[in-house]
């Protein structure tokens, strides 16, 4: 009886140890496939299938066709450049600049690779340059330099700024629609190679990446989103109005000046952020994500947020350099709304998805 | 008794068959006079008699060698004075007295000194500038927003590259050599309390600048007195999602305890791993100035991207200085050195940044980052 629960004894301990000998051999190389227990069954690889399929890929799409309703629009402007074909192109101008702002929070992968926010919208644009460009009549787009020579913010200018209009019929007419064409053609070139980009390749890797160390596309995601709101706080609402300034206003600076769309911008950015957030409704989004970490109450009370901070901008009335001086009181408080936002975003989100925010440097020397 | 001999050798078999799956160590062999005896490995590196003072002095002084070096923002500085620090003559060091009459000097320890005194008189020389704006063939300072850096007429911060280059000719170099060294040292003849091979791995882990209680999950202030510095502040600067800290810290804390239980298979891993897991730390810094001069938030912003790429440039030439196992080719590394010693002007205008690009790759595929 004994000899045999030895024996039994001894087995057992021998599948044990061929077990542990096994268990050391395979290599814990699944680890991005293993299911976290604290995610409760969550499908992250469904959530930035998501992401890519119904969010940021027909996005792209959506821009580039929009883009040769532009470019068309463009055509007919400066054939016959007269004060109706300006207004009529304005709004085909702002439906196409809000139609980026889909776009604007999708700066890694291709776009990254493509600097595409940066050749698209780095505002306020470099009109001396652009001038200077139009006069030589030649110039690269390529260089990284030259971002502020082109984008929408140069289209902004050359076609909505006061007194331009006339500027299509003088001496220099030829080569300034030669440039206005050049940058539409420049922003269909950059958009097609993001489209194609994720279409192609990035696609794939974006769905199967559901890590969310830096680099992954969740922590990519979470930091655009902080990203965004840093760009709302800062470039597109809060530095023209003096946030930085001590109260001097800069309205000249804000996202699509000329066209005096700026909170339209802007809260077209903030909508599109929110369906980014929430993954369209579809229950495949970052706020579902966040349900599943138990954080239940944090994904409600940013959604709850975006929704304050997007009815504070709805209160501002375009232009923003008018409203600058007479709607003091909203902007303050649409701003107070988009810091808590902010916050909400990136210190309490990022935690709690695990994710670093990495785009500000934090070199110490 | 009989039982529990069996269970003995059923996990003796299992310890075996998981040896056998291992490929670094893969038949453990201990020659018969030099028998491995119990030991413990603790969780702070004070061992009895350990010393590595000087190592120590000499991290102290690196960091105030830098600090000097960065001073040319604002004011003129001369490279007889950089030269001092270097040599320590004329009682400069002022955050520790006692380096002054230490004895010890940066320059003793340091492969091609002259490399670093050509870099101080770089520095002294654009100090000269500091008040006019840098372009493209002319040293001056860059300001972006609360930033203010100084460049040479390449973009480069003579300051970082003295000083993230003296982390590879001075420290990396050092703790890579004396652990290369460690199995030929006498680890049998006590002396003072230690064997030789243990002072070497104690000098070694003194260029690592960190404290003797040094824990990867402090954040540490840099006003505390005993925060790691040089590769101890980039332990968590730039090696935390490759585990640097912890990686490196309990790798010395195991091999010196294995040094007193005179276990050389242990020794000789955890100076592997120790080697292996720093030149990683030295690929992953400059693995990420490669990339900040890329990113499209710091697009145009010369002051966040020349800063990048000066730490880039010191770090490349401290990788020069990897052990010769490194699995960095010697074609790679020329590369490496090559793009970083591109004008940087040249560098951040390269339509979809070329070269800095290649750079990422050949870093990223070798090191697996």
């Amino acid at each position: 009886m004994m000899i045999i629960n030895r024996l039994r004894a001894g087995i057992f301990l021998g599948i044990a140890a061929f077990a542990i000998g096994f268990v050391a051999c395979s290599k814990s190389d699944n680890s991005t496939t293993k299911p976290n227990p604290a995610e409760n069954g969550f499908d992250k690889a469904a959530m930035l299938t998501n992401y890519a399929d119904n969010l940021i890929i027909p996005a792209y799409t959506s821009l580039q066709t929009q883009l040769g309703v532009l470019e068309i629009a463009a055509n007919s402007f400066l054939a016959a450049p007269t004060f109706a074909n300006k207004q009529a192109l304005k709004i085909v101008f702002k439906d196409t600049y809000l139609k980026f702002e889909h776009v604007s929070v999708d700066q890694f992968g291709p776009a990254e690779a493509a600097l595409f926010t940066n050749f698209t919208n780095t505002f306020p644009t470099d009109s001396i340059a652009i001038e200077g460009n139009i006069t030589r009549g030649t110039y690269s787009f390529n260089a990284n330099s030259a971002v502020g020579q082109q984008g929408f913010p140069a289209l902004d200018y050359l076609l909505f700024s006061p007194n331009h209009l006339n500027d299509f019929s003088g001496a220099n007419a030829v080569n300034r629609k030669k440039y206005v064409q050049d940058v539409i053609a420049r922003l269909k070139t950059l958009t097609g190679t993001v489209l194609t980009g994720w279409q192609n390749t990035y696609r794939a890797s974006f769905i199967t990446n559901t890590r969310s160390d830096s680099g992954s596309p969740i922590a990519f995601l979470i930091n655009q989103f902080a990203f965004e709101m840093d760009q709302l706080k800062g470039p597109r609402i809060g530095w023209p109005f003096g946030k930085q300034s001590a109260d001097i206003l800069f309205p000249n600076n804000t996202e699509g000046f000329n066209a005096g769309i700026s909170v339209a911008l802007a809260t077209e950015n903030l909508i599109s952020l929110k369906a980014m957030f929430n993954g369209n409704g579809s229950g495949k989004g970052m706020s579902d994500y966040l349900i599943a970490l138990k954080k239940d109450k944090l994904s409600s009370d940013v959604l709850t947020q975006f929704d304050k901070a997007i009815n504070g901008l709805k209160a501002v009335p375009d232009p923003y350099a008018t409203s600058m001086s007479l709607h003091k009181t909203e902007i303050e408080a649409a701003y107070r709304e988009i810091q808590i936002l902010l916050t909400l975003i990136k210190t309490d989100v990022a935690s709690a998805t695990g994710v670093r925010i990495t785009y500000q440097d934090t070199d110490g020397d | 008794m009989k039982r529990s001999f069996t269970i003995l050798t059923v996990l003796y078999a299992a310890l075996l068959f998981t040896a056998s799956c291992t490929k670094d160590n893969a038949l453990v062999t201990t020659p018969v006079d030099e028998a491995v005896t119990p030991y413990d490995v603790p969780i702070t590196y004070n061992f009895a008699n350990a010393d590595f003072f000087k190592a120590s002095q000499r991290v102290k002084m690196g960091a105030e060698l830098n600090s000097y070096l960065g001073t040319a923002n604002n004011a003129v500085i001369t490279s007889a004075k950089a030269n001092d620090y270097f040599d320590n003559k004329n009682n400069l060091f002022t955050t520790d007295a006692s380096l002054n009459t230490s004895g010890v000097t940066l320059a003793e320890k340091t492969a091609d000194a002259a490399y670093f005194r050509g870099h101080f008189a770089t520095q002294a020389t654009n100090s000269l500038s500091n008040t006019v704006t840098a372009a493209d063939g002319t040293a001056g300072i860059i300001v972006v927003g609360t930033t203010k850096r100084l460049v040479g007429p390449t973009g480069l911060e003579s300051n970082q590259a003295a000083a993230k280059g003296m982390m590879g000719a001075l420290f990396f170099k050092e703790a890579v050599t004396l652990l290369t060294n460690i199995p030929n040292d006498d680890n049998k003849t006590v002396t003072n309390g230690t064997t030789l091979a243990q002072r070497h791995w104690d000098e070694a882990f003194g260029n690592l600048g960190v404290p003797v209680n040094y824990d990867p999950a402090v954040t540490y202030v840099n006003t505390d007195p005993l925060r790691p510095l040089l590769w101890g502040g980039y332990l968590a600067e730039r090696g935390k999602e490759i585990l640097a800290g912890k990686t490196i810290f309990d790798a010395f804390l195991k091999g010196r305890a294995a040094l007193g239980g005179h276990d050389k298979v242990v020794v000789a891993a955890q100076a592997k791993i120790i080697i292996d897991k720093w030149e990683q730390l030295n690929a992953a810094a400059a693995l990420e100035y490669s990339t900040i001069p890329t990113r499209s938030v710091n697009v145009n912003n010369l002051a966040t991207q020349f800063h990048a790429l000066s730490e880039g440039f010191g770090f490349i030439h401290s990788l020069q200085f990897r052990a010769t196992t490194s699995k960095l080719s010697a074609a790679d590394y020329a590369t490496l050195k090559s793009i970083f010693a591109t004008n940087f002007y040249t560098l951040i205008n390269e339509p979809g940044f070329t070269k800095l690009v290649q750079a990422q790759t050949i870093l990223k595929t070798t090191y697996v980052l």
